[in-house]
């Protein structure tokens, strides 16, 4: 296992106004155990606010958890001294969704890329040669004459592949890509998928690809976890998840999705739900999904389903 | 597409749109025909930068002028030439006639002022409604938008209003006057999937229930399958090609529509390999001589590089823009 994560919580506590003292707690994770097996690509995907950008950095420990722990590599990421974890961190990396921020505009790119090797005490011999074959790796080329631009002077899909060889300069075991194409056109997203598959390949990366655009998941992930609310509600193999999903809100998730293909999106009825998510400061009681699900009953109501093994899935519903 | 004649809502001919900047011209807009027949769904599709908004904008005449310049072509919306119209006979189109709803709400909406208060400010402009009966025909409006508890809305900002519910109002307030025809500029783009499927689900039950033709500008091939009619694929400025949805989807010609296609992930299917698109979209100061798709175009020959094809017609209502196709 590369990274095991158990019973992660964040809570963030926040004033109810600017003169106000009362104080309420945002619940952004509640709760969720992850394990990712080294080459897996594990999907996770659910809407705005069910906390998987916070599952993505608690993993690598760009935040600390309110209580729960992650394990990388055998060893907890949170128990870690300064140094040990400077040493642990070469093997994570992550690539933001949005590379106009996530790149220094001030820094040319021979600056943006060397800094993982000087930060890992790697900077000696031929920066330059480490640097330009980076750059052809991504598909930034010829190399030569680019490695002296700024940010600015790169198109959108240019810049996240700058941002994914940032990610790749030390060849780390494990990479989450937070949203990492979703501010992208739809040719340059296949471009950056197919570079990030070739690159995954190449060094044997494991990837824990957050996205909320369910026909990316389905043709780049091999597992997938669906979060809501701060919780899991199912995760499987992405096959499975895809043909036979479990949980109501997995359901209405690919009901809801339009498909390229105007005869099946056409006659294809949908799961519409009703409502919007509710919001992670007023958590409903019993089941998260109660208030949305169309086959909500009392039990729902008072009694929070835990994640169950149902077949190949693990489910959290008490349909099941 | 002068298949139905006389069926016409909203024709564009050879519509010109450049910018005028200071490191020199972008053809935005470069010689554009389309239509917009009554009561259907058309979609304008491509990738960011190839001239969809600017396209739209220009039949609004919503382009800041300079750098904007609407150098040739006809807008014609029932019998009217929006490009020759004064900007007082074009406010009296603008919101009741054609309206827009955008990507982003909150752009759109006044954070001071509260929802009610935008919306019967369009109506009370176009319609012949009394100031004391304006509130019962907006409370009408947001809840035929599935706005619950309408009444109390109307005394909100939009900042107490989800994403969601924000786009409704944009949409709310679009339809205010009844308009026949909308634009909508990726209406769901910045909404998550649940929302999305309802705003879509709201879309299409408004183009039965209102006399209304849709304009639909995006990038998302899933949301064009389900709602238009009839496609038109934008690259550079250009129309490239053109066909019902179906044709689109099963048949379309273009290199570039079936690059579009191949990078379109589904949740039908599992790809291994994506094969998409090479190199991105033309700088439109200098865009590429001949074909402007053609730097990106693995079938290119020479002719592709030395003139520029025309828009030609392969059977009824298909048009291509690719010297592959036809007998040149």
């Amino acid at each position: 296992m590369l990274v095991k994560a158990k019973d992660l919580k964040k809570h963030y506590t926040v004033s109810k106004g600017f003169f106000s003292n009362e104080k309420r707690v945002i619940h952004a994770l509640d709760g969720v155990d992850i394990e990712i097996r080294e080459h897996e690509t594990v999907g996770l995907v659910g809407e705005s606010g069910c906390g998987k950008s916070t599952v993505g950095r608690l993993l690598i420990g760009l935040i600390k958890p309110t209580s729960g722990t992650v394990q990388f590599m055998g060893s907890d990421i949170f128990e870690l001294e300064k140094e040990e974890l400077i040493r642990v961190r070469k093997d994570m990396q992550i690539i933001f969704q949005d590379p106009y921020a996530s790149l220094n505009p001030r820094k040319t790119v021979r600056q943006i890329l060397s800094r993982p090797f000087i930060v890992h005490g790697r900077a000696q011999g031929d920066m330059e040669g480490k640097i330009l074959s980076l750059l052809e790796e991504v598909g930034i080329s010829p190399a030569h004459r680019y490695i002296d631009r700024y940010p600015h002077e790169f198109s959108g899909g240019q810049k996240q592949r700058i941002a994914i060889a940032r990610a790749l300069a030390l060849q780390p075991r494990f990479v989450v890509a937070d949203e990492a194409v979703s501010s992208l056109d739809i040719s340059i997203r296949a471009q950056i998928l197919n570079l990030m598959k070739e690159l995954g390949d190449k060094f044997g990366t494991t990837f824990l690809f957050i996205s909320h655009d369910l026909g990316v998941v389905r043709s780049f992930c091999d597992k997938v976890i669906v979060m809501y609310l701060g919780k899991i509600v199912e995760s499987t193999d992405v096959d499975t998840l895809f043909t036979s999903p479990l949980h109501p809100y997995t359901k209405a998730l690919l009901s809801a999705t339009p498909v390229p293909n105007p005869r099946s999106t056409r006659s294809s009825k949908r799961i519409v739900l009703s409502g919007d998510v509710p919001s992670p400061a007023n958590i409903p009681e019993g089941c998260r999904f109660n208030t949305r699900c169309p086959y909500a009953f009392d039990r729902c109501r008072e009694e929070e389903p835990v994640l169950r093994r149902k077949g190949e899935s693990c489910v959290a519903c008490h349909l099941y | 597409m002068e298949t139905t004649q006389g069926n016409e809502l909203l024709s564009v001919r050879n519509l010109k749109t450049y910018f005028y900047l200071s490191q020199g011209h972008v053809k935005a807009v470069d010689g554009i025909d389309l239509t917009i027949p009554r009561q259907k769904a058309v979609g304008l599709v491509g990738e960011s930068g190839c001239g969809k908004s600017a396209t739209a904008l220009s039949i609004m005449r919503l382009l800041p002028s300079p750098p904007s310049k609407i150098l040739d072509g006809k807008v014609l919306f029932k019998g009217k030439d929006l490009i020759k119209l004064s900007e007082k006979e074009l406010r009296e189109i603008r919101g009741k006639e054609i309206s827009m709803v955008f990507q982003d709400p909150m752009t759109f909406l006044n954070p001071v002022l509260k929802i009610g208060d935008q919306i019967s400010e369009t109506i009370l402009e176009h319609q012949p409604v009394k100031k004391s009966d304006v509130k019962e025909k907006v409370v009408e409006l947001l809840e035929h938008v599935g706005i619950p508890g309408a009444r109390d809305v109307v005394d909100y900002y939009p900042h107490q209003l989800s994403g969601g519910m924000r786009q409704r109002v944009l949409i709310a307030m679009a339809l205010s006057c009844n308009p026949s025809l909308v634009i909508m500029d990726e209406p769901t783009t910045a909404l998550d999937v649940t929302i999305q499927r309802q705003i879509l689900e709201l879309i299409k039950d408004l183009i039965k229930d209102y006399d209304m033709s849709l304009m639909l500008i995006t990038h998302d091939l899933g949301v064009v399958a389900e709602i238009c009619d009839y496609i038109y694929i934008m690259y550079a400025g250009r129309i490239v090609e053109q066909a019902d949805v179906y044709t689109i989807f099963e048949a379309a010609k273009h290199p570039y529509t079936r690059g579009l296609l191949a990078s379109a992930l589904s949740i039908e299917e599992h790809r291994e390999k994506l094969v998409g698109l090479d190199g991105s979209v033309p700088d439109l100061m200098a865009p590429p001589p001949g074909c402007k798709f053609h730097p990106r175009c693995s079938h290119a020959k020479d002719a592709c590089r030395a003139e520029e094809p025309p828009l030609m017609e392969l059977e009824s209502g298909h048009f291509v823009r690719c010297w592959l196709e036809g007998d040149a």
